[in-house]
């Protein structure tokens, strides 16, 4: 009696594993492949902007955005020379909270740039009011430019 | 009767058997079914994802090299340019859209960590030179920045605040000062009421900086291209700011330097590989501005 117990126990074990082996795990399936490298170079490389986009460093990040090191664990960032408001940046956290936090220091930048674009270059106003920010999977992403439904479709398709 | 409930207990065993292997087969073949479905799913996400960066590196490689085939015809195109402009006498237009005899790209050092106490000050061109040319140093620039907003403007992120340069500066002492405005006041009807404001922004700065050496910089140059456009954002206007700003400074008792040459072919011309817009100078040029800056201390 023990023994056919025993076999059952194994069987019952065999028959949960193999339900739950190959289980579903989306969550930060990204993460092992560097977003904030790829999808940035993926933007820069397939988006239309007008102005030459550079990398800049975290120094520049922080003066940027007011986003400090800390608040990351990798980013990428490219501005324009100063001709247009375009603009990529990914980042990658570890949290929620530093993603909200990053997403609410993005949209401060967003509104920074209008008021002086505002008077500044005028035209720029159209690419900052459709301008993107997404934050999915501990990724937070801002792009900001003409070619908007190209660039949406790059980072909808990363995830 | 004992025999009969041996001979089922036989059955029931080997019934028991059955169904003990007929599960291990099902569960067995549940995991592989999963196994094929689910991880292969992962994994196909994974290596699609994997030949997607592979082959994007391998386009990047190709434009790469495209590119290259690209700038080695230009260096060709350049090298026939200048052996057509020594031959005949230059006209300032013609250098629209072309670069001709263009300098090479610097990688600038500051080995001695001379811009470490510098404070940089300025607008949109001076927010290009801090983010693009490797300079070690403080900036306060802002696009759009001008002689009238330039010490009122609360435009310097500071513990998460916004501070007005005169604020900033009564926070940090600096040792250098470069400033570089007139940009954006180019078209100004009255040049004087901009050099009066330029001065009494120079006066702010000795006054709340008293240790700090100042330096006016000049304003750069336009492209051939931009300056044919017919606007007040020309190269001869440019001179004509220029020379009253060095008129301030001498007058003020501060360096006036001007990066101009590093930037600018035989005519005077921002090269048309500097800018998308003629204007802002793209990461190359902000480097050849800072070696500029360093060779002159």
């Amino acid at each position: 009696m023990n023994n056919k117990y025993f076999k059952m126990m194994i069987i019952g074990m065999i028959m949960v594993l193999a339900f739950t082996a190959c289980g579903n795990n989306n969550t930060n399936k990204n993460s092992d492949i560097k977003l904030e490298e790829t999808l940035g170079q993926k933007l820069l490389d397939e988006v239309k902007f007008k102005d030459k986009l550079e990398a800049v460093d975290e120094k520049a990040i922080e003066n940027l955005y007011g986003i400090t090191k800390e608040q990351y664990t990798a980013a990428k960032v490219y501005m324009s020379t100063g001709a247009t408001a375009e603009e990529i940046a990914v980042f990658r956290v570890d949290t929620d909270d530093k993603a909200d936090a990053i997403e609410d220091a993005l949209k401060a930048r967003i509104e920074d740039q209008k008021s002086i674009m505002k008077d500044y270059l005028p035209n720029e106003m159209t690419k900052l009011d459709n301008a993107i920010i997404k934050s999915k999977d501990h990724y937070v992403i801002l792009c900001i430019t003409d070619d908007v439904k190209n660039a949406q479709k790059i980072i909808d398709k990363s995830f | 009767m004992t025999e009969k409930n041996g001979e089922e207990r036989k059955i029931w065993k080997g019934n028991l058997k059955k169904i003990t292997l007929i599960m291990i087969i099902t569960a067995i073949g549940v995991s592989t079914f999963w196994g094929l479905t689910g991880c292969e799913k992962k994994t196909k996400e994974v290596s699609s994802q994997n030949s997607t960066i592979i082959a994007e590196s391998l386009d990047k490689n190709e434009k790469k090299a495209d590119s290259k085939k690209e700038d080695d015809k230009k260096v060709e195109t350049n090298v026939d340019q200048v052996k057509h402009a020594i031959a005949q006498p230059t006209n300032t237009n013609s250098n629209i859209g072309k670069n001709i005899n263009v300098p090479p790209a610097v990688k600038p050092s500051d080995s001695d960590n001379y811009f470490k106490d510098a404070l940089f000050i300025g607008d949109s061109r001076m927010r290009g030179f801090m983010l693009y040319s490797g300079v070690e140093a403080t900036g306060y620039t802002e696009s759009g920045l001008d002689v009238n907003t330039v010490l009122t403007k609360p435009f310097i992120r500071y513990n998460g605040n916004h501070l007005t340069l005169q604020q900033a500066l009564e926070i940090s002492q600096f040792g250098k000062i470069y400033i570089k405005l007139g940009m954006n006041e180019l078209g100004w009807v009255y040049t004087d009421k901009f050099i009066s404001q330029y001065a009494a922004v120079i006066d702010k700065l000795k006054e709340l900086q008293p240790n700090a050496v100042i330096y006016v910089e000049a304003i750069l140059p336009v492209t051939a291209s931009r300056d044919s456009k017919g606007t007040y954002i020309n190269n001869k206007h440019i001179a004509e700011y220029n020379a009253l700003i060095s008129k301030m400074a001498t007058e003020k008792g501060v360096n006036f330097i001007d990066a101009s040459s590093a930037v600018s072919d035989e005519n005077g011309f921002l090269y048309e590989e500097a800018t998308t817009d003629g204007v802002h100078l793209n990461k190359k040029y902000c480097q050849l501005w800072y070696q500029y800056l360093l060779d002159h201390k």
